[in-house]
């Protein structure tokens, strides 16, 4: 009988959802699940580039809905607020709202791969022991690239949740280039809902609106010639962007964990069209011209990376 | 520490404190309090920076007033009859004796003291370390972007440009991969705000 009672036990909390978790994989897969999940809210510091940024978080999920609230807590006020399928960007110095309309119901949130083995094809995923962050006991996974072509992460998960506390971006070098960490943490019985309120925000405020359910799937007009190794298409669309009369093409990349967005401009009238190479913290990018359009080639990949996509895109006569 | 210390640190790194100034802070600095609070704002500068924890029992408070103490040595020492200490601290800036000290307690300060480097893209008298990068929280900071266009115009329409394509990157990036809201981070970090 006392048998029967321990495996009950043991396979309650098995079914629970406080699994533990063996392999790194399944440290990635417990990652990206409690992403969309949960009600908490907590304060991080963001690092790159010399520059130290202070945010305030609040997550709230119930029946399939989601919330987040960002808020920047030093230098100009900012605040980004996704609720009820809108991403609504405060900036109140500049008496300026934008909201965007997604198309994604979780713009905030990954969707697993369909094969996670696919990420050891570039990475070598492991476990990398144990810490403290915000006070939590967390599992430190460290994801070192295999090639030159995207940067290292090290991420430190939540033991009870799987939920990340802190993440560094790190390039060949083992220099770190981005860090994010929460300083304080607390799960919330129910969502914080007042953190999701666009309250004071005077009517005076000027409103920019802009529907992405009405970007347009692209043609295959353009296409990258080249790729590293592991990167795929995983979206081509055309869409409006701020301050533009004409549509640009958007082209994004993945390997699953890094992303490369090329966004193509036939709009060059302008003389100041980005020409070379750029960086800022982990994100580097690089622009050109082909065909009299303006190539820009962006992404949280080294410079090497960008520089190699940029150059690979052809148009397609 | 108190937070005048704090400023008189910050003031002593811009060059900007007198000899008696130097002297009660370097008497301040051998204080156990403050000795305290100088290492641990030092870890969380080497943290943030991920570096080793090695440095943590690096004694700053010690190199600190080691090398202003050195600092006012060489000054009893030396030939120049420049007197403002501006002047003195922007000459000695790059003596390897300090620069040990220095680093720490740069990195440290322009982390935790001041926090932001820069605000609106206006110096906010950091040290020198710091002030390699000019920052302009509304937009990207283009490091190398003088080769291709010239004017200061141009320069800003094209920032203005990369903040678009990059937020527009980063909600895509966010709904394409393990990372989370850290693209959406990135994109509150650098949302640019000037499509007014």
């Amino acid at each position: 009988m006392k048998q029967w009672l321990l495996l009950t036990a043991l396979l309650s909390s098995l079914i629970s959802g406080n699994v533990l978790a063996d392999t790194v994989q399944d440290w990635i897969k417990k990652m990206s699940a409690s992403s969309h999940r949960g009600n908490y809210q907590g304060t991080f510091v963001f690092w790159r580039d010399q520059k130290l940024e202070a945010m305030r978080v609040a997550h709230g999920s119930k029946d399939g809905d989601i919330w987040v609230s960002l808020e920047s807590l030093n230098g100009e006020p900012r605040r980004l607020i996704h609720a009820n399928g809108e991403v609504t960007s405060i900036f109140p110095n500049k008496e300026l709202v934008s909201i965007n309309e997604m198309t994604s119901g979780l713009p905030f949130h990954p969707d697993l791969p369909k094969d996670i083995k696919q990420l050891n094809k570039h990475y070598e995923l492991s476990l990398q022991g144990q810490d403290r962050v915000a006070n939590r006991e967390t599992q430190i996974i460290l994801v070192k690239p295999k090639d030159t072509y995207r940067y290292g992460f090290k991420y430190w998960l939540d033991k009870e949740t799987g939920l990340m506390l802190r993440c560094d971006v790190v390039n060949k070098d083992k220099k770190v280039l981005e860090h994010m960490m929460f300083t304080d943490f607390e799960y919330l019985d129910s969502p914080p809902v007042s953190a999701f309120q666009k309250t004071n925000v005077p009517g005076n405020f000027k409103v920019l609106k802009q529907n992405e359910k009405h970007q347009i799937k692209a043609g295959n007009n353009w296409f990258a010639k080249q790729l590293p190794k592991g990167f795929m298409l995983t979206k081509n669309i055309l869409k409006p962007m701020r301050k533009k009369q004409a549509t640009v093409q958007q082209l994004v990349f993945s390997d699953g964990l890094a992303s490369v967005s090329v966004f193509i401009d036939r709009n060059v009238s302008r003389p100041h069209n980005l020409d070379g190479h750029t960086s800022m913290g982990s994100v580097n990018a690089f622009g050109l011209m082909m065909d009299q359009h303006q190539i820009t080639a962006i992404g949280e990949v080294p410079e090497s990376t960008v520089k190699l996509i940029a150059e690979s895109i052809r148009h397609r006569q | 520490m108190k937070e005048e210390s704090g400023v008189r640190i910050s003031e002593f790194l811009d060059g900007e404190l007198s000899d008696k100034e130097l002297n009660s802070l370097m008497v301040d600095l051998r204080q156990a309090e403050n000795k305290q609070q100088l290492q641990n704002f030092s870890r969380i500068g080497h943290a943030l920076r991920g570096e080793s924890d090695v440095y943590s029992s690096i004694d700053v408070s010690e190199s600190v007033a080691s090398a202003i103490s050195q600092l006012q040595s060489e000054q009893s020492q030396s030939v120049m009859t420049e007197k403002t200490t501006s002047g003195f601290f922007a000459s000695s800036w790059f003596k390897p004796a300090l620069g040990a000290a220095f680093a720490s307690v740069v990195a440290m300060l322009t982390i935790v003291v001041n926090q932001s480097v820069s605000v609106d893209g206006v110096s906010q008298g950091v040290p020198a370390v710091a002030q390699q990068q000019t920052l302009q929280p509304q937009n990207i900071e283009l490091t190398n972007f003088a080769r291709s266009s010239g004017t200061q115009e141009t320069d800003m329409a094209a920032r203005e440009e990369l903040n678009n394509y990059l937020v527009n990157h980063s909600r895509s990036a966010s709904g394409g991969n393990y990372q989370g809201m850290v693209p959406y981070v990135r994109a509150v970090a650098y949302e640019p705000g000037q499509t007014k």
